[in-house]
């Protein structure tokens, strides 16, 4: 893990509420594997106070991308940040996907959660799917989509009409159990939640990106834990990713 | 050269920056970044007698200047730590103050004699923030006489140093501070969480877990300063001051107010090295005001 101040290559809207931040990097961009995030301290030094967590999106020599919704006060500030600003990153943190042997890599992302299979898409040897979704078309970051990806929005406005759960059905019928299959899943609560159903009526194991508030993101605070068969688990030294049969879904938070 | 050593109940610190309970994990959660044997002290992570789970989820939330936590005290037990986590800390070069609590006085004098004879931990910090089960919830530091009873008990069992951690959540902490150092604490240290809560407002639940938590970071400062001079006015043990302080300008206020040593706390979330900054801004400042060591400016507020 590191430390670094890092410059602000661009920072541009991909889509509604949807930016694509690029940094310059020392360590950060060659030590980040799939899976794994950076803390960002934004604005002021006092206000807000805590670092924000965020995947490595793409991670190249000297570059890395960061893929994020503007949704409070520290995504707000993010947004303004303008080419040449520098911005303290702390990094890499958390462990990433674990490597799994399988034959047919499947890698879900529902809306933002893009921003957590990204990387892994390009570091992930062997045959594999990329099965995104998201509210509507204005949702989607059309320049980072690419041609193989499968897309599904759940207004048909763009790709085919349908959520992630449709796409994963689809690639699964086509299978049909003929080759050992792997998923990978990053997205909002609820989607993890119906993706991890789906797992667990077939007998596939997932391994799902978890997101958190966090305030230290070494483990040191115990403020970011996520419930699991093996208890509070800490969604930063422990995670963020899980294997999805460990978790414990629990609707009233 | 300046000289940032102090003596603390008995015990030399290279310097008087130690590092807050619960903030440090126990004590190699940062070490990717730095030596932690560059501090005066980590104070571990709070130990009970048994592991505890903590609170349910969400356990922080950022507030102005600050932040709000209901992390519940979740711990690895007393047995495990000294077990799997103290062998890490044998190398460091700095003390190990071990943060202790119970649920009744028995259970802090369980987790005290766990503690005693292990060589690696300097001293023992006594959360008093625990609801007394027996008083019907009350804090220990929240009466000065459950304090007494409770710092006196630990002291039968435990031969090194004691520091008595006080909470901020009282109406006067001056005869809590009197209490604690009548029972013999060796030290005080303060202070711990200011109580809050915050409120979502559109599905008017509370936003965390368990309701209300602690507040820290830079907005409680002024309190913990305040609280520090009025303790330290009080009482003639040491004072450990801690509440806010980001960077050195903020530990230099509790040293001029009495505190012969400081801990930081919410600052290592945002910013790892922070108590390393705070040391290196400490020494330029004695080297400005030509002081040749941190004794000669503790207590030194001109009123």
């Amino acid at each position: 893990m590191r430390l670094e101040d890092c410059r602000v290559l661009s920072n541009e809207s991909v889509a509604t509420n949807t930016y694509l931040l690029r940094l310059l990097g020392k360590d950060i961009p060659r030590l980040a594997k799939p899976g794994q995030f950076v803390m960002l301290k934004l604005g002021a030094p006092l206000d807000p106070l805590l670092r924000r967590p965020f995947s490595v999106f793409k991670a190249f020599e000297e570059e890395f991308w960061i893929l994020y919704k503007k949704v409070g006060k520290g995504t707000s500030l993010m947004v303004q940040l303008s080419t040449h600003q520098i911005v303290s990153v702390m990094g890499p943190l958390g462990n990433g996907f674990f490597s799994q042997s399988g034959e047919l890599h499947l890698l879900v992302g529902g809306g933002i959660g893009l921003a957590g299979i990204g990387l892994l898409e390009e570091r992930l040897e062997g045959e594999k799917k990329v099965v995104l979704g998201f509210k509507c078309g204005t949702d989607v970051p059309s320049s980072l989509i690419k041609d193989h990806h499968l897309l599904f929005t759940e207004d048909g406005s763009m790709g085919v009409k349908g959520t992630v759960l449709d796409g994963i059905e689809q690639i699964l019928l086509a299978n049909s159990g003929k080759r050992a299959l792997c998923l990978y899943a990053c997205g909002s609560l609820g989607m993890l939640q119906a993706v991890s159903n789906l797992c667990r009526s077939l007998g596939i194991r997932c391994q799902v990106l978890m997101e958190s508030i966090m305030a230290c993101g070494v483990g040191a605070c115990q403020g970011c834990v996520i419930k699991t068969t093996k208890g509070y688990k800490r969604a930063c030294k422990d995670g963020p990713v899980f294997w999805e049969d460990q978790l414990i879904w629990d609707n009233s938070t | 050269m300046t000289d940032l050593s102090i003596e603390l109940a008995g015990m030399r610190l290279k310097n008087p920056v130690l590092v807050a309970s619960g903030t440090y994990g126990y004590g190699r959660e940062y070490s990717g970044y730095y030596d932690p044997g560059l501090l005066g002290g980590i104070v571990i992570k709070g130990l009970s007698l048994m592991p505890q789970e903590g609170n349910p989820p969400p356990r922080i939330l950022e507030t102005p200047c600050g932040m709000l936590n209901s992390i519940g005290l979740a711990n690895v037990g007393v047995q495990d730590f000294l077990e799997n986590y103290l062998p890490s800390l044998q190398g460091l070069d700095t003390h190990i103050i071990a943060n202790i609590y119970g649920k009744s006085l028995e259970e802090y004098v369980e987790v005290a004699r766990a503690l005693e004879g292990q060589q690696k931990i300097s001293a023992i910090e006594v959360n008093i923030s625990c609801p007394n089960v027996k008083k019907g919830g009350l804090l220990f530091g929240a009466d000065p006489q459950a304090a007494f009873e409770v710092v006196e008990a630990i002291k039968r069992v435990y031969s090194r140093p004691l520091i008595a951690k006080l909470t901020p959540n009282v109406t006067d902490i001056v005869p809590i501070a009197k209490a604690v150092e009548q029972a013999g604490a060796d030290a005080i240290s303060l202070i711990n969480t200011l109580r809050g809560m915050a409120v979502n407002i559109h599905t008017r639940r509370p936003i965390l877990g368990a309701v209300f938590g602690g507040l820290s970071g830079p907005a409680i400062r002024p309190v913990a300063v305040y609280m520090v001079y009025c303790v330290k006015r009080s009482v003639s043990i040491p004072v450990i001051g801690m509440g806010g302080i980001m960077k050195p300008e903020d530990a230099l206020e509790f040293f001029i107010v009495g505190a012969s040593a400081i801990q930081v706390g919410t600052a290592n979330f945002v910013d790892p090295y922070a108590p390393i900054k705070i040391i290196k801004g400490i020494q330029k400042y004695l080297i400005e005001n030509n002081l040749n060591s941190i004794q000669d400016l503790i207590g030194t507020l001109r009123t």
